[in-house]
């Protein structure tokens, strides 16, 4: 049975003084799907995100959630939950009170605070304050708040930004139990990484109009044919043997990333990469490691856009 | 929406109880505050001022002389002392007086001079003006004592007055009675010639001889008496006139009656009442007494001519037998000029009476009415023993403003900075539910602010409350409810802690000035007075004064509970609209 769609964007717009934040954006999410928005900071995630909120009031367009518009579904705030980047709870009160404050205002049952706070991994630091929490667990709090409510859709801003690796991969779990458990969930994103580990779909967002809307695997095959090397070297390339590289190499962008030399072939052939390496050599520069990859969605991003998520 | 509402209340109460120094400060607060007021006030209506006390010299004595019988004399420097109010320290100087109070080594000062014996003694309080709650301090403390002290020395002159006065009952006395034996003899007198009138037909020469030598010298007996009468009474009125002159000369020896530069007749204290009462008596005793010696004139002269008649007749019978006829004649005009004389002495009897009623009026005035006829006495309508309970009211709607506001203004603002409100906007809760929780927590923690302030005020420091539990209850709420609100309304309006806390000194220091805290609402422009109705810091402490102290209902309170209500529903409608 095809996903039936859960949530659409008409025509969505949101202008701050003169920039304009969200340019008539339509897109849909689909019930049980996780959808990535990814974009570079400043793209319009964030505007999204609170406006699906409600925290945000569009100028334009309308979103409607269940084939209803939103504003007209009196149950729409106890639908959708948001998990903000920032850690929104009580620092002075413990993980328990937190958890009880905020199930007592959306009048859940106090059982559901035991369960999200065992399958958030919180059970242990129920009596800890929150402020004495590590910055993973404050973001498991943060996302476990917003369950409370039992939520049918649910938009995460940014969630593992400046976690390690071993708490970003147990989130990544919790967000795939979540979806199994049939909930809808919109991810806005910088990493790529997650986009293509996380993701179903990926709304590819920049300069707050949407550029591109679809699967990983199909974002890549429509938007990018080549491949990546990098090659880092011992010290940084000047200036003259950049250029003497670019004059060398044809239909390759070449960039610097510290000591690193980022060449996007367009064309994918892995000799390409040799005679960068080679032309390097040549001109007395050291390679101290050689990486070639296939493209991925940043590539495909890069290429709708003319630059990477940073902005460059 | 009942357990959100408990849990959002027990958020608040740990939002205060989460930080020791928070919770330390909450309660600290409150026994600092009434620890400072209390240890200000508890002791000072017992407290004396100190005094630098110059008095010049001449100015203590006002010797008792011929020309002063009335003087009365005075030292200045002991009857202050008596006053428990002053603690005296001696100054050589004017000066050194003003300087002591400049310097600020003593509260304030007196100087007493007395330019000369005939003007009134003049006294300077010096003040410190610019601490004006001191100066009033000095003002009535220092112009109570030197009013007390004149009035003690005006009673004391009088007092001699009125003996003067009252020594004359006496003397009017012993008058009344010579005048009423005069009058029985004269009686006798009357009835023996009525006794001659009856017999007149039978009665021989030799007979009519003796009878008119004995009336003779019954009539020269009661002339002398009469004279005598008429001499007691010229007396007394020469003594009235120098009595009055007295009494003026004494009003002018003690200062108590002077011409002033611009020659104008002035007098100092009870002196112009007492000087018209006693004018008034002397006046009215010397017409009277005037009267009298007129009617004893018109009496003698009478006597006299009676003793004349008696004479002629005498010697015309004498020379002839054939007036014993005419003897009946003389006889009737005898009695006539009895009669006449009886009732000329009888109404001299009569205002005689009336003076001695008179001088006993006098007795009925006491020296002190006559020094000072109107004195002014305190009643307080609220028993209270100490400043502190005046001062309390005032110390609960400060109390309930720095930390009603404060401490909810600063959660709203934590709740902004930890991003919990923008959360809270995206979860399905009601606003007014969340602002419902609030105030009931923050009223929470003010019931115990309030608590531990009525404790330590009553066991500390000896507030006396009049007011029921509910009525304090639901003052003390009302007020808390209102600053409450406002620091909603601030919390709302402000987005960090330093904003938070310089908009409430925004608010709170023109509601102090205007509440009559430094200077008194009364002293204030009137336009700026009125504003005292819009200022819940006075409603609040007028509210805790009227159902905490005066122990009043509700029901007295009605302006200033209208004033807190509506503080409140504004602030909470512009906290409700500004929320998130």
């Amino acid at each position: 049975m095809a996903p039936q769609e859960i949530l659409r964007f008409e025509k969505i717009s949101k202008s701050f003084g003169s920039k304009r934040a969200l340019d008539s954006v339509s897109f849909s999410v689909m019930e049980g799907e996780i959808l990535g928005i990814l974009g570079p900071n400043g793209a319009g995630k964030s505007t999204m995100m609170k406006i699906a909120a409600g925290t945000l009031e569009p100028e334009g367009g309308s979103i409607f959630l269940g084939g209803r518009e939103m504003w007209m579904d009196y149950n729409a705030r106890r639908k959708i939950a948001m998990v903000p980047q920032e850690h929104s709870f009580f620092g002075e009160l413990t993980v328990l009170d937190n958890l009880i404050y905020f199930a007592s205002q959306v009048g859940a049952a106090r059982e559901k605070v035991a369960k999200y706070a065992a399958e958030f991994s919180l059970g242990p630091f129920l009596g800890k304050r929150a402020e004495e929490l590590s910055g993973g667990y404050k973001r498991m709090l943060n996302i476990c708040i917003s369950l409370i409510q039992e939520p049918q859709i649910i938009f995460l801003d940014e969630p593992s930004v400046a976690l390690d690796p071993v708490i970003r991969s147990e989130l990544w779990e919790k967000i795939i139990e979540l979806q199994k458990e049939g909930k809808t969930i919109c991810i806005s994103t910088h990493y790529m990484e997650e986009a293509q580990a996380l993701c179903d779909r990926v709304c590819l967002i920049n300069d707050g109009k949407i550029v591109a809307l679809d699967t990983p695997d199909n974002l890549i095959k429509k938007f990018t044919i080549s491949q990546i090397g990098t090659l880092t070297l011992k010290n940084p390339a000047s200036a003259p043997l950049l250029c003497e590289l670019a004059k060398q190499m044809h239909d390759t962008d070449i960039s610097l990333n510290g000591t690193s030399v980022i060449l996007r072939y367009r064309k994918k052939n892995p000799q390409l990469h040799e005679k960068a390496q080679l032309c390097l050599r040549t001109m007395g520069a050291e390679i101290i490691k050689s990486r070639l990859r296939e493209a991925d969605l940043e590539q495909a991003f890069i290429n709708l856009t003319g630059h990477d998520l940073k902005g460059n | 929406m009942f357990s959100g509402t408990i849990e959002g209340i027990k958020k608040e109460l740990l939002f205060v109880m989460s930080r020791r120094t928070t919770l330390f400060l909450v309660i600290f607060f409150p026994l600092l505050t009434i620890m400072t007021f209390g240890s200000i006030y508890s002791t000072t209506l017992s407290q004396s001022v100190s005094m630098a006390i110059f008095i010049d010299e001449g100015a203590n004595f006002v010797e008792q002389s011929a020309t002063n019988p009335l003087g009365y004399k005075v030292d200045f420097l002991q009857e202050i002392a008596k006053s428990p109010n002053i603690r005296i320290i001696e100054a050589n100087s004017e000066d050194e007086a003003r300087q002591k109070v400049l310097q600020n080594e003593v509260d304030g000062g007196i100087v007493i001079s007395k330019p000369s014996s005939r003007e009134p003694y003049r006294v300077n309080i010096i003040l410190d003006n610019t601490d004006f709650v001191q100066a009033a301090v000095i003002r009535s403390t220092a112009a109570y004592t030197i009013d007390s002290l004149s009035n003690r020395i005006s009673v004391a002159i009088i007092q001699k007055i009125w003996e003067k006065m009252v020594s004359q009952e006496w003397k009017m006395h012993e008058q009344l009675e010579r005048v009423d034996s005069f009058l029985i003899e004269f009686g006798k007198t009357k009835e023996m010639t009525s006794e001659i009138e009856q017999r007149a037909g039978s009665i021989n020469v030799g007979e009519i001889r003796q009878i008119i030598a004995d009336q003779n010298r019954g009539l020269a007996n009661m002339r002398s008496q009469l004279v005598q009468s008429r001499a007691s009474i010229d007396s007394q009125h020469k003594l009235l006139q120098d009595f009055k002159s007295t009494f003026t000369n004494s009003l002018y020896m003690n200062g108590l009656k002077y011409t002033d530069a611009n020659g104008n007749l002035r007098y100092t204290l009870g002196a112009q009442s007492m000087e018209m009462i006693v004018d008034s008596y002397i006046f009215n005793l010397s017409s009277n007494v005037s009267a009298q010696k007129s009617t004893y004139d018109d009496a003698i002269a009478k006597m006299d001519s009676a003793i004349a008649t008696m004479g002629k007749l005498d010697r015309e019978l004498s020379d002839s037998q054939e007036y014993v006829s005419s003897f009946k004649t003389f006889i009737a005009d005898a009695k006539k000029l009895q009669t006449s004389i009886e009732r000329d002495i009888r109404e001299s009897r009569a205002m005689l009476a009336d003076a001695l009623e008179t001088i006993r009026g006098i007795k009925e005035y006491s020296p002190e009415f006559l020094a000072k006829p109107a004195t002014i006495s305190y009643t307080d309508s609220v028993k209270i023993s100490n400043l502190s309970t005046e001062f309390f009211p005032t110390v609960i709607a400060l109390v309930a403003m720095f930390t009603g506001v404060l401490l909810t203004a600063i959660s709203l603002i934590s709740e902004k900075r930890q991003n919990v409100m923008a959360r809270l906007r995206t979860m399905p809760v009601s606003r007014a539910g969340l602002i419902v929780q609030k105030v009931i927590g923050s009223l929470a923690v003010l019931f115990v602010v309030q608590l531990v302030l009525l404790g330590a005020g009553i066991v500390g420091f000896g507030i006396q409350l009049n007011g029921g539990i509910m009525g304090t209850l639901v003052s003390t709420m009302l007020i808390s409810l209102c600053f409450i609100t406002l620091g909603l309304l601030i919390g709302s309006l402000t987005s960090n802690e330093p904003s938070a806390i310089l908009a409430t000194l925004v608010l709170a220091l023109p509601l102090i000035f205007l509440s009559g805290l430094f200077v008194p609402i009364e002293l204030m422009p009137s336009g700026i007075q009125m504003l005292k109705y819009l200022n819940p810091l006075s409603a609040g402490s007028v509210l805790a004064t009227n159902t905490l102290i005066k122990g009043l209902s509700l029901f007295y309170s009605i302006k200033e509970i209208v004033c807190l209500l509506a503080t409140s529903a504004v602030s909470l409608l512009v906290a409700y609209i500004k929320y998130f």
